[in-house]
């Protein structure tokens, strides 16, 4: 991945509107962004969307940032908050009756990022938004509640459920 | 190759395998190692396009806004320009409305002091109500200025009426009515704001003097006539 991470003087280029400086930090940090929106929300389009509306409020909000060292966490969440907005509707949380959980037998099976991907896009959209923001993004309990407007508990199961589908989905991809 | 010695491992290496095989453990570990994926190499000229009309937009937002603030502060100087003509300060001379006037004269008695009394003050927001319990809110007024001729002293109280023009011609000092005196009353009202409102030329005996210093004839719009009452 050819990624310079933006330095302080790019960032102030960026402030004063100059577009070869932002068409810079665009590149630099784009693939972090889509990745980012695509793996939350599963759909190439919406996820092209977020990226847009994205990189439009960095440009304009850039001078609002105190500290240019949080530049790439403050985008990351920037693109999460866009893509719940997009994908709003499609965020289910039902109740997890745990009698339909698949049982918890020993995991025999090696597998890598290219799966653990596909397996993470075929979650449920509640569950992988959730796992996302949780586990991969390292958002609290308490902030992805929040953002995902859904209780601090409702986010542990929607965790447990996910991590459970995805044991069951990997052992099934390996299958193929 | 073959002399090389075998060296063995520790006991719990398969442990350690089987551990690394653990989901969570592979889980934590893959997650670094997630794949990047490429946006479309379009979505730049959108971003640039969102910009540039973005751009187009915010002069109009600064311009609309500095309209605005312009339009406010001409309506604040157009307000505060009423408020100062409705403050401005009385003119010396009372200014008399014709309702004022009918109102006065159809008083049958007053004394000059009375008269002076009913002259509201500056600061006083007097109302006069006129028959039918109309309303009529008076210009502030001051008291007008009292010639310096030494008053009048009247026994009795005043009648006034309207002043018979066709007997001025013929009038004569009677000996018996040497006490009497006319006065004329110069009144004008109207929406053009004259200099002087009211006039009074009064304590003479003869009506001809009063017509001599009389110039304003065409200003001239009422007179009344003062008469001592009679015991």
């Amino acid at each position: 991945m050819n990624q310079i991470l933006p330095n302080s003087e790019l960032i102030e280029r960026v402030i004063s509107q100059e577009r070869k400086a932002q068409f810079q930090l665009f590149e630099s940090t784009k693939r972090i962004v889509y990745s980012l929106a695509y793996r939350i929300l599963n759909d190439e389009d919406l996820a092209h969307d977020v990226l847009q509306d994205t990189y439009v409020e960095v440009f304009q909000q850039l001078r609002s940032l105190k500290q240019p060292e949080a530049l790439i966490a403050w985008m990351k969440t920037i693109t999460v908050r866009k893509a719940i907005k997009a994908g709003k509707k499609l965020f289910e949380f039902d109740h997890l009756d745990q009698s339909q959980d698949p049982p918890d037998n020993q995991f025999d099976s090696w597998f890598d990022g290219e799966l653990l991907d596909q397996a993470i896009r075929s979650l449920p959209p509640g569950a992988r938004a959730v796992f996302m923001l949780t586990t991969v993004e390292g958002f609290s309990h308490k902030e992805t509640a929040q953002l995902l407007g859904i209780s601090e508990s409702t986010s542990k199961s929607q965790v447990t459920y996910a991590k459970k589908l995805l044991r069951n989905r990997i052992q099934t991809l390996l299958r193929i | 190759m073959k002399s090389l010695p075998e060296h063995k491992p520790r006991e719990n290496s398969w442990e350690k395998i089987m551990e690394k095989k653990d989901f969570d453990f592979q889980l934590n570990e893959n997650l670094k190692k997630l794949p990047v994926h490429v946006p479309s190499d379009l979505v730049w000229e959108r971003i640039e396009k969102e910009l540039e009309s973005q751009r187009r937009i915010f002069p109009w937002k600064a311009f609309s806004i500095a309209a605005s603030f312009v339009a406010f502060l001409l309506l604040a100087l157009y307000l505060s320009k009423q408020d100062a003509r409705m403050e401005d300060p009385p003119k010396s001379i009372s200014q008399v409305t014709s309702e004022n006037l009918l109102l006065e004269n159809t008083n049958d008695q007053f004394t000059k002091s009375d008269s002076l009394a009913s002259i509201p003050l500056d600061s006083q927001n007097l109302e006069l109500q006129k028959k039918g319990n109309r309303i009529m809110k008076r210009m502030p007024e001051s008291l007008p200025v009292i010639s310096s001729r030494p008053s009048i002293s009247m026994n009795n109280q005043a009648i006034v009426k309207g002043l018979d023009l066709g007997s001025r011609e013929n009038h004569s000092i009677n000996p018996a009515d040497r006490e009497e005196t006319y006065h004329s009353v110069a009144i004008s009202w109207g929406l053009n704001r004259k200099k002087i409102l009211m006039k009074t030329n009064f304590g003479v005996q003869d009506p001809a003097v009063l017509i001599s210093t009389t110039n304003e004839k065409s200003e001239l719009q009422a007179r009344i006539k003062l008469k001592r009452k009679k015991q």
